[in-house]
């Protein structure tokens, strides 16, 4: 692809002004930071907490689950809790990881000293925890959280929605600002400080990617915004946009809100076919098969989510050209990701390949993103969704697509950047235990959802038929097991944190890209003096 | 900095255009369904504005089962029942019937009843002169009305069409009392 010309002459001048101009001491620092690596650990330490705290509300519903009847919960606080997982999980935990990665990952991966706008980086990050905190503690208020699922569906947001809603709309609107501004930065970034030399087809496939994913994000997050304000008005303001009784259409929430969550869910899987790229080439010790056709695969994929939400929506009365329009566009979605993939296995044909820990979870990505994909190719065919809405083949399909796909790349980023982040090689060991636990728990747990939705059982119900106990008991057993194996993740990134086997700054052997020119761990500022790429 | 400057600046309008496009959708919505007659939507502000002619004995022999079904919103405690729960329509003529509301509590509700058509598609063939959901309508504490319905089915409604529902429903709207209600 290219190679570059480390400038080595910046990094030794790094290395004598780290002290100068290291981190400022005492708690502060982090209140008023606005370093990218400090910003990105902070993101990524907050998205860490987040995931813990929604996965430890699924286990509630596993545990509710485990067997038919009502043993634990009554049906309300069942759905506050699954409402919750939703919402913390997409914006709390997938989003932010994201966000850190790109923090802590784009300027070294464009020799660039530090984020275009970094007080407005401050600013995104700061703003999260009050979101969260806003919306957690609608666990805590009188009366009930949030109870209407992530989706917040009209008129059950509206016109049914507990007192707690307004503060739901709030934090959505704040997490909204956050993730707008992260994505302005990270524009402006990629725009404006590429390194002389790096043209926009050298750049690594994890900045385009997430270039691409910011401008989603700066189109749709508005829109969501838009929808939570029309939501609040309807709830307020005496309007009628998705009342019926006053003129308006609670289908057309849908709408509104699916021209929004279809593009989201490429927002938090676009970063992550980034990652792959960047982890499978090393592992492979080869380069990127196809790198062209990834930037305009990944393009494509994007400009294609915005013309397919009503697949979402296809039992709520569309006209039958409507259902055949949104089931091939969404048919064809599957051609540029199937490229991808094709890309990916290409990459790793005759390379000379090892399997250290990042390596591991991305061919799990490979493999089990592809199922969800596949069940979501069933899911496109109008006749047969009529039997799979809202039943629990969705849920495994998303599951699917969101566990192995956003978080194991998540985590496969974890693990690959760890060494350059903290200056230490993580116990391999641990890790690869980690891996399989979580992987063979996470098929335990959403392998069986398929059985169970293709058999009838509907999502979001906290008791169900008999003749669903078996699968559901295997469901609830896995999910057990892969929210505890996440601790052993948290046990091994401290552990990496504070000791280990010194990491070089190449780390990995077939590694290629700037990040890996500067020293492990990366220094407080880099690439003060801009290195030149060929 | 003037590079930035203009990222900035075109970043920023691309997002106040989407959060105001979010908000253009919903006339967008209402027109896309007019057109087409998606979602089984029927125009009830047109009242005024639509003619009726007879078409005389040039009826194709057509005729169409109508099924008339109400469904009450909210709890709403009132008894809603249709005149006729069917009946056959021969497609160009005026047909008139009503339903029956009684309003069971000891408030005065204000209600407003929302059309919905099934199949979706019949739903810009069925032209109503004259209907008690054009307007919100005042029912005192025990009040019973028998409130009229006159419609016809054009003569364009598709031939697949055999068998349509039009179906209402009661929004209790006695806490939105920002606009005019209209009980005449």
């Amino acid at each position: 692809m290219n190679s570059y010309t480390t400038a080595t002459h910046a990094t030794t001048a790094d290395a004598e002004h780290t002290h100068a101009h290291g981190p400022a001491p005492g708690l502060l620092r982090w209140v008023f930071t606005t370093n990218h690596k400090d910003i990105g650990t902070l993101y990524l330490w907050f998205s860490f907490i987040m995931f813990l705290f929604a996965g430890a509300l699924i286990m509630g519903v596993r545990a509710e689950l485990f067997k038919p009847g009502l043993q634990l919960m009554d049906p309300n606080f069942f759905n506050q809790l699954t409402t919750l997982h939703g919402l913390i999980m997409v914006f709390g935990a997938v989003m932010p990881a994201f966000v850190g990665l790109a923090n802590w990952m784009i300027p070294l991966m464009i020799g660039a000293p530090d984020m275009a706008l970094p007080r407005l980086n401050n600013w995104s990050f700061w703003i999260l925890p009050f979101a969260f905190a806003i919306l957690i503690s609608t666990l805590f208020v009188e009366g009930s959280a949030p109870n209407f699922g992530w989706t917040f569906y009209a008129p059950l947001s509206s016109t049914y929605g507990p007192k707690s809603t307004d503060f739901f709309i709030f934090a959505i609107h704040l997490m909204g600002i956050s993730s707008i501004m992260g994505a302005i930065n990270i524009i402006a970034t990629i725009l404006n400080l590429r390194a002389p030399g790096m043209t926009f087809m050298k750049m690594p496939i994890f900045v385009w990617t997430w270039l691409i994913t910011a401008f989603l994000l700066i189109t749709v997050m508005p829109v969501l915004a838009g929808a939570v304000t029309m939501i609040l008005m309807d709830r307020h303001f005496g309007t009628s946009f998705f009342n019926a009784g006053g003129g308006g259409d609670p289908v057309m929430f849908q709408h509104i809100f699916w021209f929004f969550g279809h593009p989201e869910v490429y927002i938090m899987i676009l970063p992550s076919f980034g990652i792959m790229s960047e982890i499978i080439p090393t592992f492979s010790r080869k380069h990127l098969f196809g790198y062209t056709s990834m930037v305009y695969a990944t393009s494509a994929i994007a400009l294609l989510s915005f013309t397919v939400w009503a697949h979402h929506m296809f039992t709520t009365g569309l006209p039958i050209w409507g259902e055949l329009y949104f089931m091939f566009a969404t048919m064809l979605i599957a051609v540029p990701t199937g490229v991808k993939v094709f890309n990916w296995i290409a990459t790793m044909f005759k390379g000379a390949l090892t399997f250290e820990t990042p390596m591991l979870f991305a061919v799990a990505f490979l493999i089990m993103f592809t199922i969800g994909g596949f069940s979501g190719l069933m899911l496109s065919i109008v006749p047969a969704d009529y039997q799979y809405q809202d039943t629990y083949f969705v849920v495994a399909h998303f599951h699917y697509v969101l566990v192995p796909g956003a978080i194991f790349g998540i985590m496969a980023a974890v693990y690959y950047w760890l060494p350059k982040w903290t200056g230490h090689m993580y116990s391999e060991t641990l890790g690869k235990f980690h891996f399989w636990l979580s992987a063979i728990a996470l098929n335990v747990t959403f392998f069986p959802m398929h059985f169970l939705g293709l058999a009838g059982m509907p999502r979001r119900v906290p008791d169900y038929a008999l003749q669903f106990a078996d699968f559901n008991r295997i469901a609830s057993t896995g999910a057990f097991v892969f929210g505890l194996s996440q601790l052993i993740f948290l046990y091994i990134v401290i552990k990496t944190i504070r000791g280990g086997e010194k990491a070089t700054s190449r780390v990995w052997e077939g590694s290629h890209g700037l990040e890996w020119t500067i020293p492990s761990p990366a220094p407080y500022h880099t690439f003060t003096t801009p290195p030149q790429v060929d | 900095m003037g590079r930035e400057r203009r990222t900035l600046l075109t970043l920023l309008f691309i997002i106040i255009g989407m959060f105001g496009f979010t908000f253009a959708l919903v006339p967008i919505y209402d027109a896309f369904c007019k057109v087409t007659g998606l979602n089984g939507k029927v125009d009830i502000t047109n009242s005024g504005i639509v003619r009726y002619k007879d078409p005389g004995a040039d009826t194709k022999g057509r005729s169409i089962t109508v099924e008339f079904d109400v469904n009450r919103n909210q709890r709403l405690k009132c008894d809603f029942s249709p005149e006729h729960p069917v009946l056959q329509i021969t497609p160009g003529k005026l047909t008139l019937t009503s339903y029956y509301i009684k309003n069971l509590t000891d408030k005065t509700l204000i209600i407003q009843a929302i059309p919905s058509i099934s199949p979706g598609i019949a739903a810009k063939h069925l032209k109503k002169l004259e209907c008690f959901c054009f307007n919100r309508q005042t029912i005192k504490p025990g009040e019973a009305l028998n409130m009229p319905l006159r419609f016809w089915l054009e003569q364009e409604m598709p031939e697949e069409v055999k068998r349509l529902t039009l179906s209402y429903t009661l929004f209790d709207m006695t806490e939105f009392k920002k606009e005019k209600t209209d009980g005449t």
